[in-house]
């Protein structure tokens, strides 16, 4: 059964993961979806959210990526995203500060603030604290 | 005598001289290889980028980033200097070279004070504030910590201004890594997006997810980001470059001077003990008369 297809994480600081899985599960802006073995060929942009990757053998990696896009075709899944962490590479603590400063920013709104990038930022620091904590 | 000590001066201060050069030639070359390195790691995911940007560019038909403006008028120039001196021709070459693609492409907009810049590093600043160009934004001490975020939010500010109307054409201006000894001055236009010719599209089997003109919203952010992004990398890895090719001929010119130094001092000191010896014979040839 175990057919497995290449997967690559691509990021400006250079390539997160590289491996042959057996699934891979994304964010999609429009809901989550998962890619098996022979998906169709696809183009999807994703939201900020979790990225859950199965390795032969059943191995989870859980990753938080910031949003960005996914290829899917001949059997190699490419993810672009801006940012993308390992679940044991994500420092929590600073995670924590990055939500409560979104949230402050948020409830104490002063003149000039861009509701709409506070309100993603505070999306990528949840998310990230999710996967951190699996 | 006050003479040898002189000199004996002068070579331990180019002595002291040349340890700096050679510890500043050091650092560079260090960190020119951790700069090296981060210019190849970002190299998959630009290229991925710039794949699917081109394949999706016929779907861009009218969209706001695309389309030309005819009046050109209000134009925002984005020039990544570095923070630091001591790195050669580096700054003054590409300013120059911007200065006079200024005054070849937007000399109208810079006599009529609608030619705005932002300038990344302190020397950019210090040059153009001085020439009474008006800079609009400054980013000092990006080069300490150089992180994707706020490469990205320099160009996330330039592109809200650029789609509200603010400006109608955005160019960035940056020191490209060639190799150590030499960089390329570049200047690129950011937006617009120029659009590439290729007859390279999707097949109609791919699923687009939402479709084609949504998925361009997100891919666009994503590829203006990256452009300076690369802008940034390659002007740090230049800059390096640069400082330890500088450093390098100081070093050697210390070295040069320092030998010219040691035989003026052999040759004074050379005089000066002649010049005892023969005020002693001289003064024994007294004694014997």
């Amino acid at each position: 059964m175990s057919k497995s297809f290449d997967v690559q994480i691509l990021t400006p600081d250079g390539p997160t993961y590289k491996g042959s899985v057996e699934s891979v599960r994304l964010p999609g802006s429009e809901g989550q979806f998962e890619v098996l073995f022979n998906h169709a060929r696809l183009m999807a942009s994703l939201a900020a959210g979790p990225v859950v990757i199965t390795e032969p053998g059943g191995h989870k990696v859980h990753l938080a990526v910031s949003g960005g896009f996914a290829e899917v075709g001949g059997n190699q899944v490419t993810v672009l995203a801006e940012s993308a962490e390992t679940a044991a590479a994500i420092d929590l603590a600073r995670a924590e500060a990055a939500r409560d400063r979104a949230k402050h920013r948020l409830s104490h709104r002063e003149p000039g603030l861009d509701v709409v990038r506070a309100e993603a930022a505070l999306n990528r620091a949840i998310n990230r604290i999710r996967v951190a904590r699996g | 005598m006050a003479n040898l000590r002189e000199i004996r001066n002068r070579i331990a201060t180019v002595k002291s001289t040349q340890q700096i050069t050679k510890a500043m030639k050091m650092v560079a070359a260090a960190r020119l290889k951790k700069a090296q390195d981060r210019v190849v790691a970002t190299r998959p995911y630009a290229g991925k980028l710039r794949d699917v940007m081109a394949k999706l560019a016929p779907s861009a038909e009218g969209h706001p980033m695309f389309a030309a403006r005819p009046d050109s008028g209000n134009v925002l120039l984005i020039v990544v200097g570095s923070d630091r001196g001591l790195c050669g021709g580096f700054n003054s070459n590409l300013f120059r070279y911007t200065e006079e693609m200024i005054r070849a492409r937007f000399a109208d907009a810079k006599a009529a004070g609608t030619l705005h810049l932002v300038t990344v590093g302190r020397k950019a600043t210090d040059h153009f504030r001085r020439r009474g160009y008006t800079v609009v934004r400054s980013h000092a001490g990006f080069f300490d910590k150089i992180r994707f975020e706020s490469a990205a939010a320099v160009m996330r500010t330039a592109a809200d201004e650029f789609l509200s109307g603010r400006y109608d054409a955005v160019f960035l201006a940056y020191n490209e890594f060639k190799s150590v000894m030499s960089q390329n001055r570049m200047m690129e236009q950011v937006l617009p997006i120029p659009t590439a010719q290729t007859e390279d599209t999707y097949p109609a089997d791919y699923l687009f997810e939402p479709d084609a003109k949504g998925l361009l919203e997100t891919i666009l952010p994503l590829h203006l980001n990256t452009q300076i992004w690369r802008a940034v990398l390659e002007s740090n890895a230049g800059e390096q470059g640069a400082r330890m090719a500088a450093m390098d001929s100081a070093t050697e010119n210390a070295a040069e001077i320092m030998r010219a130094l040691q035989l003026t001092y052999n040759q004074a000191r050379q005089a000066a003990i002649t010049t005892e010896i023969s005020e002693i014979v001289s003064g024994a040839e007294a004694l014997k008369a």
